[in-house]
């Protein structure tokens, strides 16, 4: 009885928690947002309160690679990052689907074992994007990846948002809530 | 000379050898957006297999 009273109260407590606004449970943890802006103003989009700027040698020992991502928002231990880069390419809204099948070759020919989950798009919205979720092989874990990108004039937008394998359930509906948070101030 | 080098040097030689060249930018930043690791501190822990034997 007592226990199902406490479950009763805990899924009221979650649905209470589902927007941006309200904050969104991750696990245990209500995440709070707040607005943050990239690429000198040009983004604006609402990452957790409690996410800081990744540095340098941390970024060194997570992503190997000299084509890291520009920005990167962390959590406390460095584990669940929401990644941005821009690029100079000029891609319209018909195109993202193209885009994404053609990241999706890349992504198995220089990373075999990774496994698409799957790929969407909302070109309806107003900042409209393409996506793909798929997961990795870092050497320590298996990491769950979720790609996004959004077209901006002459420039593509890349979000990318990692967490271990094992908690991405609790991340879905959090990222799907961030990814549409997005404004994008000179669109041309 | 002798040089030591870490596993997690040898790793980020081997990932670069294998990314290297033939990308234009977008995908570069796709795949060096991809982590190498899950975690930022400490050392590599590496995870040996367990060895299954056959009772057969």
């Amino acid at each position: 009885m007592y226990n199902n009273k406490k479950n009763s109260n805990n899924i009221e407590r979650v649905n209470r928690h589902t927007s941006i606004e309200t904050g969104i449970y991750v696990g245990n943890e209500l995440l709070r947002f707040c607005k943050t802006n990239l690429f000198h103003h040009e983004v604006e989009i609402f990452l957790p309160i409690t996410f800081r700027d990744m540095k340098l040698e941390e970024a060194q020992r997570k992503y190997f690679s000299e084509h890291r991502p520009q920005i990167i928002k962390t959590n406390e231990d460095g584990s669940v990052n929401f990644t941005f880069n821009l690029v100079d390419k000029e891609i319209g809204k018909e195109q993202l689907e193209a885009v994404i099948d053609d990241f999706y070759q890349v992504l198995k020919r220089f990373q075999p074992m990774s496994v698409c989950l799957e790929t969407g798009s909302e070109l309806e919205e107003p900042v409209p994007f393409a996506w793909m979720e798929f997961v990795s092989n870092a050497i320590d874990e298996n990491l769950y990846n979720m790609l996004t990108i959004y077209p901006m004039g002459t420039k593509l937008l890349m979000g990318m948002f990692n967490c271990p394998f094992k908690e991405r359930t609790k991340w879905v509906h959090c990222i799907a809530q961030i990814r549409k948070s997005i404004l994008i101030r000179n669109n041309k | 000379m002798k040089e030591t080098h870490s596993y997690q040097e040898l790793y980020r030689y081997f990932c670069g050898m294998i990314t290297n060249g033939k990308l234009d930018e977008l995908n570069e930043r796709m795949v060096g957006g991809i982590p190498d690791m899950g975690v930022v501190r400490g050392d590599i822990q590496v995870k040996l297999t367990e060895r299954s034997e056959s009772t057969d």
